[in-house]
């Protein structure tokens, strides 16, 4: 068995919240707390959560955007977490992200040209001038662009185009591991489609690796190999896409996928409605963070942070109550 | 908003003919809606369906004139709204009527709870602000009533929250304390612009259960504005898709589901990610090809033609087609609507 191409093992992050009083400590928010995730190579992983689990921030941890304030993160044998700006830069060549905003994520006043070749000046400064120019007429191609659009600017591009933009800065320099965070949920419908499209066929001839960051759980169903669920900055249940969906083994789970809103009426199924909010990341529940909404919490909830365990087949879970019969989104026979 | 048959013949709430909106841009008139003709009955949902730049949400504002007046916006056409035994045209009345009109028989609830409350006042003083006005309730009777509405919108400990500041509650519980404030006053008509597009997907079924339940207690009408069609199977009992300014379809929502029959509804419908796995993964979802045009530049003929599989050179670019009836309760704006429902025949 190969290893896994990301290891994090046990990362956290917090960050300094409101001063609760004036000469107090700041208060603290922990955004993730305590979360351990590998991805093997060639895989697509989903971390899907509501907002506030942290999803963002681990995607942000990994690209080195933000520190950690512990734990680590092992990038193909190489302990990365605490590596400095010069001992990084040949690994952010390896390390690309693609942002939710189309609009926001693309500078109003450089030329798609002069955006995707940015990234090739920093990682192959010995490119020439017109291998450069081959090198994003080649990846407007591969992102289903006209390599004409070079000389142009964002603003004459429509979002879904923008995002194939965005899509190309990221892998012009030939990535392993591709950070998608939201890349489709700033999109109209029709649009999603094409998008989700391009980015699976990319997937397949680049040999890519990619951690997918959605709270768009049919989405994420459609592209995973597995699936994360995140909830208060910690992982609550990893399992291969398709075992999530039919044998979901944590209560978190079962809400979030009956919550999904299903667009075919003959497929409809009894809600499960979770009460109240998802508790602040200040102060967090003792215990299991989701026994203040949860259906199935008894008092040992209370007791102990559930550890991550197997359930199954590459399944994990972080529930203590083993009792279970959680209802699928999939019955076995659609 | 069940699915089962229609309901019995009632005066409509509601009754648009011919609403048309044009702007006055630096580029010249742009006609954002046209030809927007629908009526809604009591306890009936209707919702509305499209993507950005459909013209939707303008609609919605146009109907309780919250639109800018000339010369930046002409709205024309008839709103027809019965309230108190009486219809008045939300077009062409009053400032004043319009006044005692918004928030009293007709609201709305938008889609960004963040910023649709005022952040200097309390929910309860917002609330009670509504049913003093048009109710003309005393400062502390219309307060108790405020607090009452956050009771019925699910609020837990209402007294309290009732003088909490919008920044203290989270989104889910602000979008509850806009609901409660558009249901102040016992209105016969909501109207909600994607009411919970802002909204986690748990906090969104909370949303969305809460809104049947009272409409199940009050007979409301509601407009329900959204681009989910997921969230239209669950609430709709009629549905209207827009497609760059125009009504495209309209349906009871059984129907769009099970036939839909314009090209664009039918794109936008298989377009919807369902849950599938990785072993479909070689199969590409079905998508539109193409963007929504600007309202600037729409195509001659059919709007939805460049992007449209049944494209026919000749019909649907030259003359814009109708909505016209199908079936019984479904309209449909193509061309080409016959010989599609021939090949579903066939199938």
């Amino acid at each position: 068995m190969t290893s896994p191409l990301v290891e994090l093992n046990n990362i956290s992050r917090h960050f300094p919240g409101k001063r609760t009083s004036l000469f107090g400590p700041p208060e603290t928010v922990r955004a993730v707390d305590g979360l351990s995730l590998r991805i093997n190579r060639g895989e697509v992983l989903s971390l899907v959560g509501e907002s506030g689990s942290g999803k963002s921030t681990v995607g942000k941890a990994l690209m080195r955007l933000t520190d950690l304030t512990a734990g680590e993160i092992v990038f193909d044998g190489q302990e990365i977490s605490r590596f400095d700006r010069a001992r990084m830069r040949p690994l952010r060549r390896r390390i690309q992200m693609v942002f939710q905003d189309p609009y926001a994520s693309l500078n109003p006043k450089a030329s798609v040209a002069d955006t995707l070749a940015a990234p090739l000046e920093i990682h192959e400064p010995d490119l020439t001038r017109a291998q450069r120019q081959d090198r994003v007429a080649d990846i407007l191609e591969t992102v289903g662009l006209s390599p004409d659009f070079a000389a142009r600017y964002p603003h004459e591009f429509s979002g879904g185009q923008r995002q194939r933009i965005g899509l190309a800065r990221a892998l012009i320099t030939k990535p392993d591991l591709l950070v998608a965070d939201e890349p489709i949920s700033a999109l109209d419908v029709s649009v999603q489609a094409q998008v989700i499209n391009l980015l699976l066929e990319l997937q397949q001839r680049l040999g890519l690796t990619i951690l997918f960051i959605s709270h768009d759980l049919s989405v994420v169903s459609h592209i995973s190999d597995r699936i994360a669920v995140m909830y208060l900055g910690r992982v609550v249940e990893v399992a291969p896409a398709e075992a999530l969906f039919r044998a979901p083994r944590h209560p978190y789970t079962e809400a979030l996928l009956s919550a999904i809103p299903e667009p075919d009426m003959r497929a409809r199924r009894k809600r499960m409605i979770l009460k109240g909010d998802i508790p602040s990341p200040v102060n967090p529940p003792s215990g299991c963070s989701f026994r203040t909404r949860c259906p199935y919490a008894i008092a040992e909830c209370a007791n102990a942070r559930p550890l991550l365990e197997p359930a199954g087949p590459g399944h994990l879970k972080a529930c203590i109550r083993d009792d279970l019969d959680l209802s699928p989104a999939l019955t076995s026979d659609t | 908003m069940s699915t089962a048959e229609p309901k019995p013949a009632a005066p409509p709430v509601l009754q648009v003919s011919d609403l048309e909106i044009t702007f006055n841009t630096r580029a010249g008139p742009v006609r954002a809606v046209r030809d927007v003709n629908f009526q809604i009955a009591k306890g009936e949902t209707l919702a509305i369906v499209g993507e950005s730049g459909s013209g939707k949400s303008v609609t919605s504002l146009a109907m309780l004139r919250l639109l800018p007046g000339a010369p930046f916006c002409k709205v024309s056409g008839q709103v027809l709204l019965s309230h108190e035994g009486r219809q008045t045209d939300l077009v062409t009345c009053s400032a004043d009527d319009m006044r005692a009109i918004r928030g009293r028989h007709a609201s709305i609830v938008f889609q960004e709870p963040m910023t649709s409350l005022n952040p200097v006042h309390t929910a309860g003083t917002q609330i009670a602000e509504s049913i003093r006005r048009h109710i003309g309730l005393g400062q502390r009777a219309a307060m108790e009533r405020a607090i009452e509405l956050l009771d019925l919108v699910g609020i837990p400990d209402p007294r309290r929250r009732a003088a909490s500041f919008p920044h203290e509650m989270s989104g889910g519980m602000r979008q509850r304390v806009m609901i409660a404030l558009a249901l102040a006053c016992d209105p016969s008509l909501l109207i909600a612009d994607e009411p919970t597009t802002a909204l986690d997907v748990t906090i969104q079924a909370q949303i969305i259960e809460l809104m049947k339940d009272i409409q199940a207690r009050t007979d409301l009408a509601i407009i329900f504005i959204t681009h989910n069609l997921g969230v239209v199977a669950d609430v709709a009992d009629k549905v209207m898709v827009m497609y760059a300014g125009s009504p495209v379809e309209t349906a009871p929502v059984a129907d769009l589901f099970e036939r839909p029959l314009m090209p664009y509804t039918r794109g936008l419908l298989q377009s919807v990610p369902r849950i599938t796995f990785s072993a479909s993964r070689g199969q590409p979802l079905p998508a539109i090809r193409g963007t929504v045009p600007s309202p600037l530049a729409l195509p001659q003929g059919c709007s939805f033609g460049p992007r449209c599989d049944w494209f026919l050179s000749g019909t649907c670019d030259a003359d814009t087609p109708l909505l016209q009836p199908v079936q019984r309760g479904h309209d449909v704006r193509c061309h080409r609507c016959e010989t599609i429902l021939k090949e579903l025949a066939i199938q």
